[in-house]
């Protein structure tokens, strides 16, 4: 079972007639590059748009593909806690959505805010689902931010996007030093992934291809051609994902 | 006036040579009101020549004792026996230049940087970490000093050259998890620098200006303003932040102010 944790979805296009963020074209790209399933989440929300546009074409997207996509909701901490509040609600609670996703950087607030997303961590554990945060942007998207969380919420289920982008170091020290915190390897290269299962163990690694930003092929590769067991391989390209999401793939597995 | 002591200062520099020789500084010192500065030889970054450099260092210190404490550097390929011989001739310190070479890894901290932090700690040193420089560290900001302190617990470890004021949130909340550490602020936006001042507190500061790159009255002026005392009192406690850092201590924690 391959599970790619990080795939988007958007009704926008840079240009008229692109087909590469329909839903339909995104699965196509999965089918070529033998991914099963992919962890979807809407890219509206990146453009200034409000989020519930945007966790509603996430919706339309698993529901066309319930088998092959799992939907992530867009929360947007600064548009307030209550707001939040009845959008984790409709998507996880009504909907079914197995994670939350934050972009501190385009959204512009510091992930270790109290104020503002303390409360949203705690909406994930009450819903006990994993809050997927995009990372590679300072001062506001950091992993060493994302450590100060772990700390204060050691039950949360923390995944560093793009494995702290340039701050790769930073991300494997707070894998390291943190249990309930995971890797999103999308975006990295051989030398990052390879030091993080050195320094981190495939058990946190998550396969993710920030798909169609990039292609599912990149990553999937460099998973495939490194020099982890068979089974570390399976752990980084589905196992550790199912488990997290707690499919029921995982269960049977 | 003040009497400073400034933590960084180079004895030549590749874009300022003029304004880094021994003359000038010793002008410009006396200017700002440093009266005493730790000295490295920046101009080994370009020339690639650390051993020169770190001549250069150790004759201006022994001319100018009351003035300068040497600082060494050191290619990180070529680290040992250098740090070894530099602590012999009086070396009061190894600054760690991560933005010179590609040289910074994982592998890299571990195999070099560790056993000069074990050095210096045995010697009741510190460790001088120098940071980001107008671009970040590659792999990210914080975890250099990280593994290190994982290695060595007891370590007296100073964070430098922190320029980015994007970096700041990662430094505060690393602040916050090493508690040890001690950090040399510079010239920052003046909000920024206030909040570092508030929530770093004083016992942890250092002055650096690395003088010639910025203007120490305006490094000097900008904390006067973060920490709201007057300069004398704020250059007593900062000259009595530095002397602890000579001897290899940690920073005073607030709830004992007397100790050490």
């Amino acid at each position: 079972m391959i599970i790619d944790d990080h795939v988007h979805v958007h009704e926008w296009s840079f240009q008229a007639g692109d087909r590469e963020f329909e839903v339909d074209y995104v699965v196509e790209l999965m089918d070529e590059w033998g991914v099963d399933m992919a962890v979807i989440m809407d890219s509206l929300a990146y453009i200034g748009l409000d989020q519930r546009a945007s966790n509603d074409h996430t919706r339309d997207a698993v529901n066309a593909y319930p088998d092959r996509l799992i939907g992530f909701a867009n929360l947007k901490p600064p548009q307030g806690i209550a707001a939040c509040r009845d959008e984790a609600a409709r998507t996880v609670g009504d909907w079914g959505f197995r994670g939350i996703k934050l972009h501190p950087q385009v959204d512009r607030y510091p992930l270790n805010d109290r104020a503002l997303v303390y409360p949203v961590i705690e909406l994930a554990l009450e819903y006990d689902v994993p809050v997927w945060v995009h990372t590679g942007h300072q001062p506001n998207a950091t992993p060493t931010l994302m450590g100060t969380l772990a700390r204060d919420f050691p039950e949360a289920k923390l995944i560093i996007g793009h494995m702290g982008s340039g701050m790769f170091y930073d991300a494997m020290w707070v894998a390291k030093r943190h249990r309930n915190v995971y890797l999103d390897i999308s975006l990295q290269g051989g030398h990052a992934f390879g030091a993080a299962c050195e320094e981190v163990g495939a058990g946190k690694l998550l396969y993710g291809s920030d798909a169609p930003y990039a292609s599912p092929g990149s990553m999937k590769r460099v998973v495939e051609e490194s020099a982890l067991s068979a089974a570390d391989k399976a752990l980084v390209l589905g196992g550790n994902a199912a488990r997290l999401l707690k499919l029921a793939v995982a269960e049977a597995a | 006036m003040e009497r400073w002591t400034d933590t960084s200062v180079c004895l030549g520099h590749p874009e300022w040579p003029l304004q880094a020789e021994a003359g000038a500084l010793l002008n410009a010192m006396d200017g700002a009101g440093i009266g005493e500065a730790w000295i490295f030889g920046y101009d080994a970054v370009a020339t690639h020549a650390f051993a020169q450099s770190n001549e250069n260092v150790r004759r201006l210190a022994a001319q100018h004792p009351d003035r300068f404490v040497p600082i060494g550097l050191v290619n990180p390929f070529h680290a040992f026996p250098a740090v070894d011989e530099l602590l012999d001739q009086g070396f009061k310190s190894i600054k760690i230049l991560t933005g010179w070479g590609n040289w910074l890894t994982i592998g890299n901290v571990r195999r070099v940087v560790v056993p000069i932090a074990r050095t210096l700690q045995q010697r009741s040193l510190h460790l001088s970490i120098a940071l980001e420089g107008n671009v970040p560290v590659t792999g990210g900001s914080t975890f250099l000093p990280v593994i290190v302190r994982e290695a060595c617990p007891e370590a007296c470890i100073v964070l430098d050259h922190c320029w980015l004021p994007s970096a700041w949130e990662d430094y505060l909340a690393l602040a916050q998890d090493d508690r040890d550490l001690w950090f040399a602020l510079h010239s920052l936006p003046q909000a920024l620098l206030t909040r570092v001042v508030r929530e770093l507190g004083l016992e942890r500061i250092v002055l650096a200006s690395w003088l010639p790159e910025t203007d120490p009255d305006l490094v000097y002026g900008q904390l006067r303003r973060a920490a709201g005392i007057g300069g004398d009192e704020l250059a007593a406690i900062l000259r009595d932040n530095a002397a602890r850092v000579l001897r290899g201590q940690q920073p005073r924690r607030p709830a004992d102010p007397k100790k050490g």
